[in-house]
């Protein structure tokens, strides 16, 4: 009866997910892994791990159990504070770890320091939801930290990155951001993204992008995602990773990549 | 410049106190010659080179308000 079923990103995402359900420690309970999960690519199309939970016989493994008239109680009382104790450390190495204020701070002031020396006045601002860092910058002189096509802005993002990772195992990942800059980047993506796809769609054809960066293609990918009549991948390595939006039926899509390419 | 290089350089490595940066003028250009412990020459340098990029990328950011081009070159000791 105490068996559950439960999804993460990873067996041990899975696995705590479980042990949440059941408010049961890693010591209780038998594991049984249904499926591995697959990373997909671009953090889509991957698939989850799957882990069934079964509660061994409840006799406490770690403590023994005083026979008392409030023993079920107590029981219950101590798996539950068991799985607390427990979630914090089980989390850990499964999800995106969260940045934590300290980091993020550190990670402002590194910044300030940066864009001091480079000559620039930007006030720094962070905010965090849930796993999520963005900072934003107000970029006082017109486009300079932002550059041609962001460039400006994912090399800081990227060394801001570089330099608070550090010497830490985990790599928080902190986004950042200027005047509104990633979103009018996301919109004006999604929109290209529609245009090609329609484009491929009436005249059968694969359309190929120009290289993107890798968040840039996902923004494509997601865009495209839930339209049943074009197919995205991916192709190629490193910088020149193209994107190709392949119409469904469109015969051998092999031929049509080979041969077309658009410009974006 | 020479202090943004250095800041950003010695965040990187594991040794900040073998970073040396040294200024060379020259008519329109200003080059910036950097020195970095052998064992930290692939924290500046980076995946594909992604790290030497993003810093040439600001610099020539900052510079841009300037006239005077700046060129980074990373030095590696024999």
């Amino acid at each position: 009866m105490s068996a559950v079923e439960a999804e993460g990103s990873t067996i041990e995402a899975a696995v705590a997910a479980a042990l949440t359900q059941l408010q049961a420690d890693r010591e209780q309970v038998e594991i049984e892994i249904l499926s591995q999960a697959t990373r997909g690519f671009l953090g889509i199309g991957g698939k989850k791990a799957r882990v069934r939970a079964t509660l061994r016989n409840p006799v406490s493994v770690q403590e023994p159990e005083p026979a008392s008239p409030a023993g079920i109680d107590k029981s219950s009382q101590e798996r539950g504070r068991g799985a607390r104790r427990r979630a914090p450390s089980g989390e850990s190495a499964a999800r995106p770890i969260p940045v934590s204020k300290e980091t993020g701070e550190n990670a402002c002031q590194i910044l300030s320091e940066t864009l001091r020396l480079m000559g620039v006045e930007a006030p720094v601002s962070l905010n965090v939801q849930g796993a999520e860092a963005v900072i934003n910058l107000e970029d006082t002189v017109d486009g300079l930290l932002i550059g041609r096509k962001g460039q400006t802005l994912d090399a800081l993002e990227y060394l801001l990155n570089r330099m608070v990772a550090r010497g830490e195992e985990e790599e928080a990942h902190l986004i950042l951001d200027a005047e509104g800059y990633r979103e009018r980047r996301r919109q004006s993506l999604e929109s290209l993204a529609l245009r090609l796809s329609e484009r491929a769609k009436r005249r059968r054809k694969t359309v190929t992008l120009n290289p993107l960066s890798p968040r840039d293609r996902r923004v494509v990918h997601l865009a495209l995602e839930d339209d049943p009549l074009v197919v995205t991948k991916s192709m190629g390595r490193g910088y020149f990773r193209r994107l190709s939006i392949v119409p469904e039926e469109a015969g051998s899509p092999r031929r049509d990549r080979d041969r077309r390419t658009a410009r974006s | 410049m020479k202090d943004l290089v250095a800041y950003l350089a010695k965040a990187l490595v594991n040794n900040p106190d073998e970073v040396e940066v040294s200024e060379i003028q020259g008519e329109t250009a200003a080059i910036l010659e950097l020195r970095v412990a052998k064992e930290d020459l692939g924290r500046i340098i980076g995946k594909q080179g992604r790290t030497a990029k993003s810093i040439r990328t600001l610099l020539n950011a900052a510079a841009s308000r300037t006239n005077r081009k700046v060129v980074l070159e990373i030095v590696e000791e024999k």
